[in-house]
């Protein structure tokens, strides 16, 4: 009944997770539930924590007799065939030295010698493998599997928190490690001998970080759950890892790539795959050292050295993790319609009194064109807004927004007409999913008397903005 | 088939029932428990020594019995095995279904050896 009773509840979690994951009061249900088993398995995490302290106690207290060589290799024997935990392999030891022990010293009080009374204590014990084979059943039970995984995303998620802490410590070191000391390095090595340059105000790589940084608690994660789940289920860590490690890489593999919604680069996409093999490498890595445990008092001075940390980081980077920009002459530069290549869209208009201004800077922001006069816009028909790919400007500052038009296209990557509403606003204008560019020329043209096509205002806008949305999305978009 | 055999494959499965039938007087470790169930029984029932732990094991993994470590009356540390209230149910279900089980057997054998 019990068995039945999980199997239940771990489909019903699966097909939640799975059919209607992304409405909300399905996550919520999910999440519940989720947390409901994963505390079981913490509850039997606890008890199996505390029998194994009493059995550790109980362990160093015992002072096992001297067997005979034959009961010796029969336990050696038993013992290599369980495929236990450590802990409970030396308990079933114990017990069963205790009781070859016992055995023979009964048959020998019935007046017979050692060697007689070894080989009849182990007669009765049966076959060592068999003996072996039953104990192994007897401690691995569905339920308790169950328990052990349960345990072990519970642990994950704790781990998860740990090593989040972890990694911000991480982070806090590298950053000043890097910002101090090996800056003049990296600066001598970029200039002179690789020429590469490592800036922050690139496109994605503040997402790269924030993915870096995640392999940290990933990594934490798989680890204390093999642990756990080693301590709970009765299995060794040895053959729980390579499950944890795949059940990691699909059911992390799955949010990464489907529902994790970022500013997506090919290094983006690079380092978020990395998490849930960060996650594999935790649950397969074999090491003894535990991660030290994060309470106490080691917590409130960890947590106010990082208060202080981010402070003087926030103070010099500012909050959002981009440098302060300084004005620089790429802003004021004058640019020639021909250098930027926008008549390769098509003529300027001539009439000059056209004036535009656009809004949606951000990643997040809906493009918005408002016409100053509308009535300027009365000598043209057809009107219709083209989004235009781009590429960077050769040779412009990194943090100087500006593009040239990408001539090697013959037509726009995206059209739609211009709406243009009483007061003169063209809201939302154009749709640019679905392609992994992120530097943009917008135009409004339109027709003219003369039937020809022209680019209106005093100039088109550029707009540089990343992709967004998951690593699905990312691959299966247009270049 | 030799009168081992024949016991061997009766006593199959009444392990548990003897375990916690002998448990239900007090606290026992495993030696003791294999011992008072062939003393009970007058040396008809010796369980197999081998699936005594088996079965202890599991016991304990059902919530049916509780063990710890402690000393024993002859000094070294033992580990002793004691009855839970699961336990307790659990005997009161072996010891109904084995009545039955023993009237029924005695029943058909009878009939048989009538017939």
């Amino acid at each position: 009944m019990a068995r039945l009773a999980a199997a239940a509840l771990a489909s019903i979690v699966l097909i939640l997770a799975t059919a209607e994951f992304a409405r909300p009061d399905t996550l919520f249900v999910t999440i519940v539930v989720l947390l409901v088993w994963a505390l079981w398995g913490q509850v039997e995490l606890g008890r199996r924590n505390t029998r194994a302290a009493a059995r550790t106690q109980a362990l160093m207290e015992h002072v096992p007799g001297p067997l005979p060589d034959e009961a010796a290799e029969f336990l050696a024997r038993v013992d290599s065939q369980l495929e236990l935990p450590a802990g409970v392999r030396a308990e079933i030891r114990a017990e069963l030295a205790d009781h070859i022990d016992d055995s023979i010293a009964a048959i020998q009080a019935e007046g017979r010698d050692l060697d007689f009374a070894t080989g009849e204590a182990l007669a009765r014990l049966g076959r060592p493998d068999e003996l072996a084979r039953q104990l192994r059943r007897a401690h691995r039970t569905t339920r308790r599997l169950l328990a052990g995984a349960a345990g072990g995303v519970w642990a994950a998620g704790a781990g998860a928190i740990q090593g989040s802490i972890l990694a911000v410590w991480i982070l806090l070191v590298a950053a000043v490690v890097i910002g101090i000391g090996l800056k003049p390095l990296i600066d001598f090595v970029a200039t002179h001998v690789i020429p590469i340059q490592f800036d922050q105000n690139e496109l994605g790589f503040g997402t790269a970080v924030g993915a870096a940084i995640a392999w940290v608690p990933a990594f934490v994660a798989g680890r204390r759950a093999v642990r756990a789940c080693a301590t709970i289920s009765g299995r060794t860590r040895n053959e729980l890892a390579p499950w944890w490690a795949l059940a990691g890489m699909l059911g992390l593999g799955w949010l990464v790539v489907f529902v994790f919604t970022d500013q997506q680069s090919w290094l983006v996409v690079a380092f978020e795959l990395a998490i849930p093999l960060a996650f594999a490498a935790g649950a397969l890595t074999k090491f003894r050292a535990r991660v030290p445990a994060v309470t106490g008092q080691r917590l409130r001075v960890g947590g106010g050295l990082l208060l202080i940390g981010t402070i003087v980081l926030a103070s010099v980077y500012g909050l959002t993790g981009v440098a302060r920009q300084t004005p620089t002459p790429g802003w004021g530069t004058s640019y020639t319609d021909d250098s930027i290549g926008w008549n390769h869209v098509a003529p300027h208009s001539p009439d000059q009194s056209i004036n535009l201004d656009y809004w949606g800077y951000g990643v997040g922001d809906a493009l918005k064109i408002n016409v100053q006069d509308p009535a300027t816009l009365s000598a043209f028909h057809d009107l219709r807004i083209e989004a235009w790919r781009a590429v960077a400007y050769p040779g412009a500052p990194s943090d100087v927004r500006l593009g040239l038009l990408d001539t090697g296209y013959s037509a726009p990557y995206a059209t739609a007409p211009a709406l243009v509403g009483p007061d003169g606003a063209i809201e939302d204008p154009i749709s640019l999913n679905g392609s992994r560019t992120p530097r943009w020329w917008i135009f409004l043209t339109g027709t003219g008397a003369d039937g020809r096509r022209y680019w209106l205002g005093s100039r088109p806008f550029f707009l540089e903005r990343n992709f967004s949305g998951t690593i699905w999305d990312w691959l299966t978009a247009a270049a | 088939m030799g009168a081992g055999r024949i016991r061997g494959q009766l006593l199959k499965g009444t392990t548990p029932l003897l375990v916690l039938s002998v448990l239900r007087d007090g606290e026992l470790y495993g030696y003791e428990i294999a011992q008072k169930v062939r003393e009970r029984s007058g040396g008809t029932f010796a369980p197999s020594e081998g699936a005594l732990y088996p079965a202890l094991h599991s016991l304990e993994a059902e919530g049916a019995l509780q063990a710890d470590w402690r000393d024993s009356d002859r000094g070294p540390r033992r580990r002793y095995y004691r009855i839970t209230p699961k336990g307790s149910g659990l005997l009161a279900e072996h010891e109904a279904e084995w009545a039955a089980f023993s009237v029924g057997m005695a029943r058909a054998v009878g009939t048989r050896a009538d017939g």
